[in-house]
């Protein structure tokens, strides 16, 4: 027995994993059908139970006093589904003195679900942002570079916003000390140098090795298309397959928000009971473009989530 | 029984604690912003037209303009991607009032600049593995005055800094349109000769100068506008001497450059 038990934990822990090692991908989990071990018919006065967990209680739960628990049908008896592209490219735009709008797809967001509990398929993104390579200012040191995405939390800003690194006290990297101002304008003074140090807003400025001297001076402009000019329009709802009676597709809105990410806007909607099956749609969408914007690669990332 | 019932239950609660039912995927979304093809000098706007098309990789032809200004084709097996085809359609203007006209062809029909790119995805595209044709078309009030048997195609070569003509052309002047072939892209004029009736200078000038820019009638050559062309107007024509720069005073032929012909109209009128 004390031989037994330890293999019976081993068994519990490890035959779940071993389930789901086989059940899921990065986009979905099979909850269903090949788990039956154990199976057979179970009846009480109350409810019976024939083989798949799945099948007893999604479907053929008999008893006049036994629902099946509804969390189990949210987790075990749907095939879920959301695939979309990695990749979506915006109209290219030149630098204008007036405002310009950007147009760009997400085509074939794909909902594929086998369960009757419904659900939702919801869009959020960060702020599209660029920032500029380093431009030296002062001094004969090109060794300084700026890392990171910046977060686009300083709003659009008139000129462009722009991260300046001034050496105040002389030296190696780890000894030379610098001051930084950030594209609000706020300075902050007494910090030391390093291969890495982080300012704000996601951007770190990188020393390189060598002597640095007073008055070394570097910037990088920044510049942000914010979320909040982004209208995402979702298109009808394309039935590859199911009994979509119940899927009905988000309203055209600007995403709104205050953060790094937006608000989570509505792309499609699948009702319980009536919404199984596969589903496309394409994510039309408008962005802003201020005028006399900083030129380069805009990017922001955009994350559809289906709950 | 009841033991195998409590086993299921606790193996699909563990399947639950593992199986989230929050699925999420990220898209990266991205535009670029190429630097600015309009540049505001004086209130006036450069280039004062862009139009923009994009050819696949089987090539294909289009016309930009309206009237019809440029045909650009490109023939199957020259693109090998898509790309982004830009037209920009300039003035003779300061910006580009720097490049000397080509010797002999000093006219540039439609007075128009015709600024040529192509981008594949983010890469600008200057040269191609074939040739392709490039078909200026002009109207018969766009050639008034000029010598239509001696309209030619120029590029302009950055690295002369000179117009260079395409030799390789075919002028139909029934149809109106010169077509030229050739493998790259830059800055194209059109150029032509004035017609021997056309280059008649006036003796007189109707311009807005002064006095809160009442036109008035001036004489060629009298810079200064004090009704005589003097020593005064050949020190203002020696100041501005060599200046490309539009406006420019003492510039008497209008060719947006200060020079010895100028100071031929000005001897020619001296008082």
């Amino acid at each position: 027995m004390r031989l037994i038990f330890p293999f019976f934990l081993l068994a519990v822990f490890l035959f779940p994993a071993t389930v789901l090692c086989r059940m899921n991908s990065t986009n979905y989990v099979v909850e269903s059908d090949s788990f039956n071990a154990g199976g057979g018919t179970s009846t009480s006065t109350n409810y019976v139970l024939v083989d798949a967990f799945g099948e007893i209680v999604a479907d053929t739960s008999t008893s006049t006093n036994y629902q099946g628990p509804p969390w189990i049908d949210n987790f075990l008896f749907r095939y879920l589904n959301i695939s979309t592209p990695s990749f979506a490219l915006f109209s290219q735009k030149n630098v204008s003195s007036f405002a310009q709008t950007s147009i760009g797809t997400i085509s074939n967001v794909e909902v594929v679900d086998d369960g009757t509990v419904g659900w939702s398929v919801t869009f959020n993104t960060t702020h599209f942002t660029a920032t500029s390579t380093v431009r030296k200012l002062a001094g004969d040191n090109n060794t300084v570079s700026f890392a990171g995405v910046y977060d686009g939390l300083d709003g659009v800003l008139n000129p462009n916003g722009t991260f300046v690194v001034e050496i105040t006290t002389g030296g190696t990297v780890g000894n030379a000390v610098f001051s930084w101002t950030d594209p609000a304008g706020n300075t902050e003074t007494g910090s030391t140098t390093a291969s890495s140090v982080s300012l704000s807003n996601g951007i770190s400025v990188n020393f390189g090795a060598t002597t640095y001297v007073v008055d070394d001076e570097w910037s990088a402009n920044v510049d942000v298309f914010p979320y909040t000019g982004l209208t995402v329009t979702p298109s009808s709802i394309t039935e590859v397959s199911g009994d979509g009676g119940g899927v009905s597709a988000g309203a055209e809105e600007i995403l709104t928000g205050s953060g790094t990410i937006s608000d989570s806007k509505t792309l499609m909607t699948g009702a319980a009971n009536n919404s199984t099956g596969t589903y496309q749609q394409d994510e039309a969408m408008e962005l802003n473009i201020h005028p006399n914007s900083l030129e380069g690669n805009f990017s922001a990332d955009a994350t559809i989530t289906i709950i | 029984m009841q033991l195998l019932q409590l086993f299921k239950f606790f193996l699909l609660f563990i399947l639950c604690f593992f199986a989230s039912s929050v699925y999420a995927q990220t898209t990266e979304m991205s535009l670029s912003v190429q630097p600015s093809f309009f540049i505001n000098i004086g209130g006036g706007i450069y280039p004062f037209s862009i139009e923009s098309y994009q050819f696949g990789p089987g090539g294909g032809e289009h016309t930009f303009g309206n009237p019809a200004a440029v045909n650009v084709n490109f023939p199957a097996g020259v693109l090998t991607s898509t790309i982004d085809f830009f037209v920009s359609f300039y003035r003779k203007s300061p910006l580009i009032n720097y490049r000397p006209s080509p010797s002999g062809r000093a006219e540039l029909i439609r007075d128009t600049f015709y600024d040529l790119r192509a981008y594949e995805g983010l890469v600008q595209k200057s040269s191609f593995g074939g040739n392709f044709s490039l078909r200026f078309y002009y109207s018969d009030s766009d050639i008034d005055g000029y010598d239509e048997e001696e309209i030619r195609v120029y590029y302009w070569s950055t690295s002369s800094g000179e117009w260079v003509m395409i030799s390789d052309y075919v002028l139909d002047q029934e149809n109106n349109y010169i077509t030229v072939s050739l493998n790259h892209l830059t800055l194209f004029g059109v150029f032509s000769r004035r017609t021997v009736e056309s280059v008649v200078t006036p003796t007189t000038e109707t311009v807005s100068r002064g006095n809160g820019g009442v036109l008035q009638e001036i004489k060629k050559g009298d810079v200064n506008n004090d009704g005589k062309v003097d020593i005064f107007d050949f020190n203002m024509l020696m100041v501005n001497w060599g200046d490309h720069s539009h406006l420019v005073l003492a510039d008497f032929n209008k060719d947006y450059r200060v020079d010895i012909f100028d100071f031929n109209i000005l001897i020619r009128h001296w008082t």
